[in-house]
C-alpha cells in the first residue's frame, strides 16, 4: 500500500487511505501481516503518517464481538496518526491509547442517520495545522446546518404502581397524557435555549441563524402494557418535530409483571440487553438459549412472587437460570 | 513516538497568530448525502450539512480536504442527489488560489494539476460502505464518476481488485 507524500516548508506527510472491505477479512488479513505497507524509503522517520480507515472500531465487551471489528493494536506500528471513518459518534478530541504509539481521531458524521443517544452530540469536522515539527489539532463546529436531536429514556412502569386498579381505557389515556407531558416539556425547553442563544447572537452581530425543527427520540420501556396506539399523539405534534411518524419507539421489558421494587432493579440489570431490543439481531445465543427455556422465566417469577419455592423447580431447570445468567453477564 | 519528529502540542493558538509557513487540512467524513431526500422536512439536511463543511474548508484557507468514506447514501444515488452534489462543489472547489505544496504519488497525479481546471481546494476520498465499489455495476461507484470528472481524487487502495489508472 503506497500513500501519497506532501512536502511543504519543513513539514512532510504521508497520507495512506484504506477503503472499506469486510471487517472479518481485513481482521484476518491484518492478523497473518498479509498486508504491506510501504513508507517511502529515504528518511520514514521524517514523514508524518497518517491512515484513514473506514471499518467497525471495538467499542468494548457488552454489544461487539471480537473478530467483527478492528484493534487499533493490529495496525503497524510506524504510523502517526489514524482517521476512524464510519462510525457516527463525534468524539472533538484526539485520543491516545496504550495499545499504540499512535493518536486516534474519530470526526463522526456530519449528518444524523440513526436516533441513538451517541448522535445527540453536536457535529464538528477536525482542523489539522502543521508547523514544522509541531501540530495543533482544532474542532470545527457545524452550527449553521445542525438540526439537534434530543433523546430521553422512559419507563411507564412508574405509572402502574401509582393507578394500579385501573382498565384499559384509562390507563391508554394516562398514558398518551403522560407522554404529550414529557414531549411539550423537551420542545418547551429546546424553545427557551434557542431563544438564548438568538439573543447571544444578536449581541455579538454575527448573522441569525434559524433553528431548524428538532429530532426527538423517545425511548420508553412498557411492561405490564398493550400495545399503546400512537396515531394520536403523532397527530398533535405534526409541525413541531422534525420525525414525523416513528418517534416513539416502544421497546418490551421480557412480559413480566414485576411488582416489588428490589425485584425491579434487578430484572433491569439481569435483563439489560432485552430493553436494547433492536440489536437482539446480532445475538443469535441469547434467542436459542431463551427459545429452548420458555418456563424458565415464568417459573422463576413465580418463585419471586412467594408462589412456589425454589426446591420444585428442579436441578435442570436450575443450571438452565445458572447458564442464561452467565450469557447476560459476558456480554 | 520517540522515533518520530512530530509531537502533539495542546496549547490552543488562534488561527491569525499562526504564520504563513503552516500546513493545514480538515478531516469530515460519512456526510451521507441524500439521506432521507424524500421526507419533507429532512430533505436538505445532509447537502446543508456538505455545504457548510467546504465553506469552512475554504474560510479557513486550508491546503487539502479530506473525506473519510460514505459521501452518498445509497449505492446508486438519485439524479437530483447527484444534481446537489456537483452544484454544491462546483461552487467552492474552484478558484485562484495558489497552491503552496508539492506531492508525489507514484501512480498518478493530484487534483490541481491538471492544466485546464483551476482548482483551489484539493479533495481526497476514499470508499465507505455506502459507496462501495460493487460487482453489480461494472467494479464502479459513484466516487469513481466524481474522480473521473477531477473533482475528487480517490485514495483508497482496495484490496478485492487493483485500483484503475484514470
Amino acid at each position: 500500500m503506497k500513500p501519497i507524500l506532501f512536502h511543504k516548508k519543513g513539514t512532510k506527510i504521508a497520507l495512506y487511505g484504506l477503503g472499506h472491505i469486510k471487517d472479518v477479512r481485513l481482521h484476518y488479513l491484518l492478523q497473518n501481516n498479509k498486508i504491506k505497507f510501504s513508507p517511502p524509503e529515504e528518511n520514514p522517520h521524517s514523514y508524518f503518517h497518517i491512515l484513514v480507515l473506514h471499518q467497525n472500531r471495538y467499542k468494548g465487551m457488552k454489544n461487539w464481538s471480537l473478530k467483527n471489528c478492528i484493534h487499533a493494536k493490529m495496525l503497524p506500528s510506524f504510523l502517526n496518526l489514524i482517521i476512524w471513518a464510519h462510525e457516527h459518534e463525534s468524539l472533538p478530541d484526539i485520543e491516545q491509547s496504550a495499545e499504540t504509539p499512535a493518536y486516534i481521531y474519530q470526526p463522526g458524521s456530519s449528518v444524523a442517520t440513526s436516533l441513538i443517544e451517541a448522535e445527540c452530540k453536536e457535529k464538528h469536522a477536525g482542523l489539522f495545522t502543521f508547523r514544522k515539527n509541531e501540530f495543533y489539532f482544532e474542532p470545527v463546529w457545524l452550527k449553521l446546518s445542525a438540526r439537534s436531536l434530543i433523546f430521553k429514556q422512559i419507563e411507564l412502569s412508574s405509572l402502574l404502581k401509582k393507578k394500579q386498579g385501573s382498565s384499559g381505557d384509562d390507563l391508554q389515556e394516562e398514558v398518551e397524557k403522560f407522554l404529550e407531558g414529557e414531549i411539550e416539556g423537551i420542545l418547551g425547553d429546546f424553545a427557551k435555549k434557542s431563544q438564548e442563544s438568538i439573543e447571544k447572537n444578536e449581541k455579538n452581530e454575527k448573522k441569525e441563524k434559524k433553528e431548524k425543527v428538532p429530532l426527538v427520540r423517545l425511548k420508553i420501556e412498557y411492561s405490564g402494557f398493550d400495545i399503546i396506539r400512537i396515531q394520536r399523539l403523532e397527530a398533535k405534534f405534526k409541525g413541531r418535530v422534525a420525525n414525523e411518524g416513528y418517534f416513539l419507539y416502544f421497546i418490551e421489558f421480557f412480559g413480566l409483571n414485576c411488582i416489588f421494587l428490589l425485584l425491579h432493579f434487578i430484572w433491569k440489570l439481569l435483563h439489560f440487553r432485552e430493553i436494547l431490543k433492536f440489536w437482539k439481531k446480532k445475538q443469535e445465543v441469547d434467542e436459542q438459549a431463551l427459545q429452548k427455556n420458555e418456563n424458565l422465566t415464568t417459573r422463576f417469577s413465580e418463585c419471586f412472587r412467594n408462589k412456589s419455592s425454589f426446591n420444585t423447580l428442579g436441578s435442570e431447570s436450575l443450571n438452565d437460570i445458572r447458564s442464561m445468567v452467565k450469557i447476560l453477564i459476558k456480554n | 513516538m520517540s522515533t518520530s519528529q512530530y509531537y502533539y502540542s495542546q496549547a490552543t493558538v488562534s488561527q491569525k497568530a499562526l504564520s504563513n509557513d503552516t500546513f493545514k487540512f480538515l478531516v469530515s467524513t460519512d456526510n451521507h448525502l441524500g439521506y432521507k431526500e424524500t421526507h419533507s422536512i429532512r430533505k436538505n439536511d445532509s447537502f446543508d450539512a456538505f455545504e457548510e463543511v467546504l465553506q469552512k474548508a475554504k474560510d479557513l484557507n486550508v491546503d487539502f480536504l479530506l473525506l473519510g468514506g460514505d459521501l452518498f447514501h445509497d449505492l446508486n444515488p438519485s439524479q437530483e442527489s447527484l444534481y446537489k452534489c456537483l452544484k454544491i462543489l462546483k461552487e467552492k472547489i474552484f478558484g485562484d488560489k495558489q497552491i503552496d505544496y508539492e506531492t508525489f504519488w507514484e501512480d498518478q497525479a493530484p487534483n490541481y494539476s491538471n492544466e485546464n481546471m483551476n482548482i483551489s481546494l484539493p479533495i481526497f476520498i476514499i470508499h465507505g460502505n455506502h459507496d462501495y465499489p460493487s460487482n453489480e455495476y461494472g467494479n464502479l461507484s459513484t466516487l469513481d464518476l466524481l474522480h473521473a470528472g477531477n473533482y475528487v481524487k480517490l485514495l483508497s487502495f482496495s484490496l478485492y481488485f487493483p485500483y484503475k489508472s484514470p
